[in-house]
């Protein structure tokens, strides 16, 4: 135990680094759960009146218990799998006289810190609007504290027996790059599905009918078997909604400490039978060891294309840049798309706004709209602003290959421009069909859309030459902690705002403001293109 | 033919991590660059190779300048540098595709070349893998066959051996001296004087930026007056600058 404490300090210490940089981006990324939270907190102070008056608010900390639990096995399948299978520290702490239990244990511990920081937004709210709606006393907080600290690690003792056992069973998970791909993937869906409940949660109308029904719903799906699942939320449930009966309560609260113990010990000692077992042969990439593949192997083609080819097959490959190079030019229209599915009338109401669009007043608003979205897309999925950065050490790669600099630019701008418009496409595909868009309009829409995302992306790579971030250990820093990346995104945002600006200010007409953004686009193109290949090319051959 | 002519290079401040070298690499012989960590090796030749441009003098390869033609000159050579942890995600056959589109090698060319080099490497059944499930050996390697897949008449390898098993760094030599015997251009880095003592028939020794020796084993002895190894030689003389 002794030794498990030891490591579990080391393993916290080497995570959780305390500097400026971390206190900084924590305090912003604790600013942007605030509206989260206060959804949370305002869902709680509605139900509660409503439930209170027929004496069933009980059933909202039984409904926050079993969600908190869902969401913590959720997040905690994919922490676990970071952290037990694919952190860098096994290839040390292997080798060391530890045993498996103990080493599994201090992960564990690690994982349920950032669960406890996980549910300050999910759970603290909850809490916290029910005890000063009780006007509870300090059995509440008391007892509210320890539900708060024991309450994810059943779930999270599920997610890691589960991920033991698909570790120990699938060969193909082992490799690296497909995994974190996949679960980057799975990860976004949750999200998405989170948002739709949130969003047809806030909809309702908190009254007691509503909630009962949702109760009833819970009762034969997810919600009602999460309640089975993790039975020692039932007794941790009824401790904090009784906790003004002493005796009964304490009793309740006893038995689920006691039950988590159990878990805790059962999956230590699964883990002592089962991790090695698991963890061992993890490779970055399995070989195949294959002997041949599809199409023309020895093809030859342009440098630029062949540095396109080369561009595009990293940003697919590399699950960092996937996730959020490639698939945020996805993700735009779904994150759009979502208050119109939870709130089916939408369809209706747009499909008659479009239809109305013929007259010429919309169809000039219309137009810099679409300029904006493709120069938000564009420059949010970061591909160009980063595209020297994701170079990193190996940048020297380009200097010694007899390819002119100014092509290797280029295909890097082109492979953004590409992504940019194929997002674009989607985009404009899905509203073509979704509210019977005319043909003409989809294609207005290209054509305007064309040279945005060109200025955006020559932009783009004009920073990320000038400020380059070629010092990195792992491709996370080059694309997550890039402030080119950032800088772009809010240049994208003050660019979509400028682009309505002539109409308000000049009162130009459709044709005035399609032509005028096409011209003016077009014009920025060329004047960017100069710059980038006189300084940028410059900046390029400085870079060391 | 490689020729270096009063090249300097300093990085920041004022210490110079090369200081006016001058050195000729001619045709026909292998020649190995000697010298102690940070002397100013892998920055000779990453000026040489174009990664880094000289503050003063001038480097030629084939008698074309790399500043001046800075594509033409880096079409003549093959480098292999001394970390060969690139392209990661590329599979072994698409790295070497793409090296062959750099260096605009023809479609009927390819095959053979690849097979060939594939072949001597033991590479066959690799090629088709991504190069980040190879083992430091094996990435070596296909940077090497990267570097080859043109032809080229020069040679400029940093630190080749490393990380290659026995065979494959037999193999290795036993092309170096054939790529040699075809009165071709061959300078390699590296930190085992066995293998430059039994390969080269020159080396340059560097230290602190500044070529200590310039020749022939046989002309190092006679400089030290001895039958000494190389390896006794080298650290004298090494010892020495330290000591100045």
């Amino acid at each position: 135990m002794n030794m498990m404490l030891k490591l579990t300090k080391v393993l916290l210490k080497t995570n959780i680094k305390l500097d400026k940089k971390t206190i900084g981006l924590g305090l912003i990324i604790a600013l942007s759960m605030i509206p989260l939270m206060t959804i949370i907190w305002g869902i709680v102070w509605g139900a509660y009146d409503a439930m209170a008056s027929i004496g069933q608010q009980g059933l909202i900390l039984w409904l926050a218990v079993s969600m908190v639990s869902l969401i913590t096995f959720i997040f905690g399948i994919f922490y676990i799998m970071g952290v037990f299978f694919y952190s860098n520290d096994i290839e040390i702490l292997l080798p060391l006289p530890l045993k498996p239990w103990q080493i599994l244990g201090a992960k564990f511990v690690t994982v349920l810190v950032y669960e406890y920081v996980t549910q300050l937004v999910f759970f603290l709210p909850v809490l916290a609007a029910y005890g000063i709606k009780e006007k509870a006393n300090a059995t509440y907080i008391v007892f509210g504290l320890i539900v708060y600290f024991i309450l994810p690690i059943v779930p999270l003792v599920f997610a890691s027996i589960i991920n033991i056992f698909v570790m120990r069973s699938f060969r193909f998970v082992k490799n690296k790059d497909r995994m974190k791909t996949i679960s980057g993937i799975v990860a976004l869906i949750i999200a998405i599905g989170f948002n739709i409940l949130i969003q047809s949660l806030t909809q309702s109308q908190n009254t007691p009918e509503d909630i009962m029904r949702f109760v009833e719903q819970g009762n034969n799906s997810i919600l009602g078997k999460i309640q089975d699942i993790f039975v020692v939320n039932r007794f941790m449930t009824i401790a904090l909604a009784n906790y003004r009966d002493f005796i009964y309560s304490v009793g309740n609260m006893l038995l689920a400490i006691v039950g988590v113990g159990l878990f805790l010990v059962l999956f230590l000692y699964l883990g002592e039978k089962l991790y090695l077992k698991s963890v061992v042969g993890l490779t970055e990439a399995s070989s195949r060891r294959a002997k041949t593949a599809k199409g023309n192997l020895y093809k030859r083609s342009s440098h630029l294309f062949a540095f396109i080819m080369k561009e595009l097959k990293l940003l697919f490959r590399t699950p960092v840049y996937f996730l959020n190079c490639v698939l945020m030019n996805f993700l735009w229209p779904i994150f759009i798309l979502i208050p119109i599915f939870t709130r089916g009338e939408v369809i209706g109401e747009l499909r008659s706004a479009i239809l109305h669009l013929n007259s010429p007043n919309a169809l000039r608003f219309a137009v810099a709209g679409v300029a904006s979205a493709a120069v938000f897309i564009s420059g949010t999925n970061m591909i160009s602003s980063t595209a020297i950065s994701r170079e990193g050490k190996n940048l020297y790669v380009s200097k010694y290959l007899p390819v002119d600099h100014k092509t290797i630019i280029n295909a890097k701008v082109i492979s953004g421009i590409f992504m940019g418009i194929v997002g674009i496409v989607v985009g404009i595909t899905v509203v073509w069909i979704l509210f019977s868009l005319p043909l003409y309009m989809a294609l207005m829409a290209l054509l305007i859309s064309l040279p945005c995302a060109v200025f955006i992306n020559y932009l783009g790579i004009l920073l990320d030459l000038k400020f380059p971030k070629l010092n990195w250990d792992n491709e996370q820093k080059a694309v997550k902690q890039n402030l080119n990346g950032v800088l772009i995104m809010f240049i994208s945002m003050a660019l979509g705002f400028l682009n309505f600006l002539p109409i308000l200010l000049l009162n130009l007409s459709f044709k005035e403001t399609f032509f005028g953004l096409f011209a003016f686009y077009i014009l920025a193109d060329i004047l960017i293109y100069k710059i980038v290949t006189h300084y940028g090319i410059r900046w390029f051959q400085q870079l060391q | 033919m490689i020729e270096i002519t009063n090249v300097s290079k300093t990085f920041g401040g004022n210490k110079k991590a090369v200081d006016n070298i001058s050195l000729v690499i001619p045709d026909g012989e292998i020649v190995g660059f000697l010298g102690p960590n940070g002397a100013g090796k892998t920055t000779t030749l990453k000026m040489i190779t174009g990664i880094l441009e000289c503050d003063s003098g001038s480097i030629k390869i084939n008698g074309i300048d790399i500043a001046k033609e800075p594509i033409k000159a880096k079409k003549q050579f093959g480098f292999v540098p001394d970390n060969p942890d690139m392209f990661l995600r590329l599979k072994g056959i698409e790295y070497l595709n793409f090296m062959a589109d750099v260096y605009e090698v023809a479609e009927e060319d390819r095959k053979p070349r690849i097979d060939n080099l594939a072949k001597r490497f033991g590479m066959v059944d690799a090629l088709f893998d991504e190069i980040q499930s190879y083992s430091h050996g094996m990435r070596q390697k296909i940077v090497l066959m990267g570097a080859l897949i043109h032809e080229p008449s020069v040679w400029i390898l940093d630190e080749p051996m490393t990380g290659l098993d026995p065979k494959s760094s037999f193999i290795l030599k036993e092309m170096m001296k054939e790529h040699v015997s075809q009165n071709k251009t061959l300078f390699f880095s590296t930190h085992v004087l066995e293998v430059a003592e039994k390969i080269c028939s020159k080396v340059a020794i560097i230290n602190k930026g500044k070529i200590l020796f310039y020749g022939s084993i046989e002309d190092m002895r006679q400089h030290f007056k001895d039958d000494e190894s190389l390896e006794n030689m080298f650290l004298e003389l090494v010892e020495n600058e330290y000591d100045a």
